[in-house]
């Protein structure tokens, strides 16, 4: 597998992977900002209005036709928060060219149809137009406000709304409902022309087409691409506590079937040189895999649950442990959770344990290289951090890591915020229960 | 005897046996990957709930497929997760109406992996009080699923649409069913479903399949056991047995689903009919058709509009949904778009653009360990030649698959369940 790293224009960098290794072959353009609640939003909708229609192709029967007919291509709008970083575009993926019948050649014409989409919108005076607008923006007025149905992955949004007050990490990557409401075609064509021409650009591809052949189509393509000054991306702020912080608890009612318990931590001192994989290692002893801690601790010796699991987002220094509980095993559940990371910072980890982390995360990274998606996602988050490595690099700085490793991270690790959202059927009932009495 | 197939214009070879005791193992080989995954499948869903074993009629609780799946975990010396982890495997498992699979993926120490696999499954080791103990676990499984809206609209469709067949019972069964469970329930199903010659093992990544066939013999029991027979209760007729339910939830917008009961199939035809119904949902309510632009547009579809044919044994089903605002007007859309295929047919062009797209899907898929694995399990158990799929793409035309909309998807067979937002 032979990686390429090259500018194309100013502020515009492309990743090349080269296999023949899969039949799907993957070409993402990722547009970044800072994420900001005025725009968040904005930039979420813009690549769905613009799958919309293209000057060739202006209206979605025929980009939907154009893509079945390079055997089921998908083009696809993202939109990632990455530390305190947005990034929007597309994702394509495509079948290999040597699995089709002979002749045929889809992943040019894909990644062509993808700038086409990006660069060449279907618009009215120079404006995109305000039915798709108008159209998308509902929809994702919508999709802010479904996010309700699912209780698991809200009560993590309002933890981050409740931790991260005031910090651009609150922000979520859809933004808010009322900055979406303030969507319309002229403010949204701004945004979009702005974005385009002052917004830092990652293209990655991996398949089989020679590099040769891929520039060509990119320089013919990024010709009409406008740029003018690169803005600078701010750096993800992270945040030491300091020693008089008194850590948050807080406790909301939805119309939940049941309770969902948060806590967050600042990974603090130890964020001033970290270290990636022992953060990984670290996360698969205390709750990231079926071997860890917390999973073999609250959820097999004492049942308090069925879902339990922790997560590091190193880029800005936090750690979350995260379960589905009932309300009555809230103490129990929340000090466990606290005695197992005690345990790790007394450096009360077992061989097993260590050994168990240490092969969960070699074969996470020694399994990137087996698709083409996980090597393009792998390469975006290592694009974003300050040393990019490859996974097999990676996997042999796991193999490494030490228990005092883990215990010098758990040591500086300092609690922020606890979460607990209840059933509001549960807490009436409590409180008319209370009125009763 | 062993089986060698190579799929050339698929870029996959598989290995196929059957051992003398009836296990099934099909290996797919995948030179050059990193990764391995091995699925030992057993022949055993939800659905199975009552059956018969030599003269007796065995009625077990709902949710026993799962809670087996669950407590399998256990053995003797503890839990099996310490002995795949130690070598660097992420096992799982999951049930489902008319499968369970134990499953794991690693890169290195395959061998020590797949012993592990095939050795816990067939050793079951329960307790009362690990029986016990397990149903805290799976209570908070249950009260996980009945918070997630998808899954409630979905059971209440169910609701609607059968009178006994077993499908309409959830998978992990309730609060009540699982306190009927004891240990001896879940040795009883062990017995009855996890015979080798009722199961599958099948493998895909850049392994020897000689020795994954050497290991299932060493490490599965000789002989064939006597095969429970399932009992789905009695047939269904097409009809639901009430056409509609609306309920309010917690959901943001109004949730649609709706369905039918089809005729069930086997072997090579529920192959067929399941490309078939693929190709002709895709054309007709597909991303590219009028019926979903239409709507689309209008705002009556927000994100997706999904329709897809099931094949369970004793049963089959058609079913749809969407996230509207107004979900009568979708259905008013279907009904629609059914009438017009009855009268005018899918339009020839639309199919074959169509069949190119579903080509590209159904190659890609071969990408991923997991589905492949779960693929070649299927067609064990459902008893149609594995990868066949590929070669029925050129017989399948316009004709077939308006034939079939028309046939298995009548109005007046359809069932629709409806969560409407509550009203603060």
């Amino acid at each position: 597998m032979l990686i390429d790293k090259r500018d194309l224009l100013p502020g515009v960098r492309l990743i090349y992977v080269n296999t023949d290794k899969f039949k799907t072959g993957v070409f993402s353009v990722w547009i970044k900002s800072a994420l900001d609640s005025n725009t968040a939003a904005a930039h979420a909708v813009i690549p769905h209005v613009l799958l919309r229609g293209s000057k060739s192709l202006p209206d979605m029967e025929q980009i939907s036709a154009a893509l079945e007919e390079m055997y089921g291509s998908s083009i696809s709008p993202i939109n990632r928060k990455i530390g305190e970083t947005q990034y929007v575009g597309f994702l394509s993926s495509f079948p290999d060219d040597k699995f089709l019948p002979e002749g045929t050649k889809v992943a040019a014409p894909v990644i062509s149809l993808l700038f086409d989409l990006l660069l060449r919108p279907n618009t009215h005076g120079g404006l995109l137009l305000q039915e798709y607008v108008n159209s998308e923006r509902d929809k994702h007025i919508e999709q802010i406000l479904s996010l309700k149905n699912d209780k698991g992955a809200y009560a993590q949004i309002r933890l981050l709304d409740k931790m991260f007050e005031g910090e651009a990490y609150a922000i979520s990557a859809m933004g808010t409902a009322p900055e979406a409401k303030s969507i319309n075609y002229l403010k949204l064509t701004k945004i979009y022309r702005e974005l385009i021409q002052t917004a830092p650009i990652d293209i990655i591809y991996c398949g089989s087409m020679p590099i040769d052949d891929l520039l060509s189509v990119l320089t013919e393509e990024l010709a009409v691409l406008p740029r003018t000054v690169i803005k600078n991306l701010p750096e993800t702020e992270i945040k030491f506590p300091s020693e008089d912080f008194v850590p948050r608890t807080v406790f909301e009612d939805e119309d939940t079937e049941q309770e969902k318990l948060i806590v967050g931590w600042r990974l603090g001192d130890y964020m001033k040189n970290p270290d990636l994989a022992s953060l990984m290692v670290f996360n698969s002893v205390f709750g990231g895999d079926m071997s860890s801690k917390l999973f073999v601790n609250v959820r097999e010796k004492m049942s308090l649950c069925y879902n339990i699991s922790s997560f590091v987002d190193r880029f800005k220094g936090v750690l979350f442990a995260s379960c589905g509980i009932s309300e009555d095993d809230y103490d129990a559940a929340l000090s466990e959770i606290f005695n197992q990371l005690d345990a790790i910072r007394r450096g009360e980890i077992s061989e097993f344990e260590m050994s168990a982390a240490i092969q969960s995360c070699v074969s996470s990274y020694r399994s990137v290289a087996d698709s083409a998606y996980s090597m393009q996602s792998f390469i975006l988050n290592q694009l974003a951090s300050s040393q990019f490595m490859l996974p097999l690099e990676l996997s042999e700085l796991c193999m490494r890591v030490t228990p005092a490793d883990l215990a010098g991270i758990a040591d500086s690790v300092v609690l922020d915020t606890v979460y607990l959202m209840r059933d509001n059927k549960t807490s009436e009932n409590a409180k008319d229960t209370d009125d009763n009495d | 005897m062993i089986m060698i197939k190579e799929y050339r214009s698929l870029g996959e070879s598989l290995y196929i046996e059957t051992l003398d005791n009836g296990l099934k193992i099909l290996v797919s080989v995948k030179p050059g990957f990193n990764s391995k995954t091995a699925f030992f499948a057993v022949n055993y869903g939800s659905v199975m709930q009552n059956f018969t074993l030599g003269e007796k009629l065995i009625k077990s609780p709902a949710g026993v497929a799962h809670f087996l799946e669950h407590k399998l975990f256990d053995n003797p010396d503890g839990s099996v997760d310490g002995a795949f982890a130690l070598n660097g495997a992420s096992p799982n498992a999951f049930t489902s109406y008319d499968m369970t699979a134990y499953h794991f993926d690693c890169t290195d120490n395959f061998d020590a992996n797949l012993s592990t696999l095939l050795s816990f499954v067939m050793t079951p080791y329960f307790t009362e009080e690990s029986v016990a103990k397990e149903r805290g676990i799976i209570e908070q499984e249950i009260r996980m699923w009945e918070g997630r809206m998808s899954s409630v609209n979905l059971s209440n469709l169910y609701s609607c649409m059968y009178e006994n067949h077993p499908v309409a019972t959830p998978i992990l069964g309730t609060k009540q069913s699982i306190s009927e469970i004891t240990a001896d329930t879940l040795y009883t199903c062990h017995s009855a479903f996890y015979n080798p010659s009722n199961m599958a093992l099948t493998v895909a990544g850049d392994v020897d399949p000689q020795a994954v066939f050497d290991a299932a013999r060493a490490l599965t029991p000789a002989g064939f056991a006597e095969k429970a027979l399932p009992d789905y209760g009695h047939p269904e007729v097409l009809a639901p047995i009430k056409s509609r339910v609306t309920k309010d939830a917690d959901v943001s917008a109004p949730q649609l689903v709706f369905g039918c009961k089809v005729m069930p199939k086997e072997g090579s035809a529920l192959l067929r009919a399941s490309l078939v119904s693929e190709i002709a949902l895709g054309a007709v309510f597909g991303k590219s058709s009028p019926f979903y632009t239409t709507l689309y547009k209008s705002g009556m579809i927000r994100v997706g509009f999904s329709s897809y044919i099931d094949y369970l044994p004793g049963t089959g089903m058609f079913l749809a949904g969407c996230e509207s605002p107004e979900p009568d007007r979708v259905l008013e859309s279907f009904a629609q778009t059914l009438q017009n295929i009855r009268e005018n047919g899918i339009d020839k062009r639309d199919l074959l653009r169509v069949k190119a797209a579903t080509y590209g899907y159904k190659l890609r898929s071969l990408e991923s360990f997991d589905s492949i694995c779960y693929d070649l399990a299927d067609a064990a158990f459902c008893g149609y030649e594995p990868l066949s799929e590929f070669a029925l793409f050129d017989s399948i035309d316009s004709d077939e698959c308006s034939r079939f909309i028309c046939d298995n998807i009548l109005s007046d067979n359809l069932a629709v369940s409806v969560l409407m937002p509550k009203s603060n």
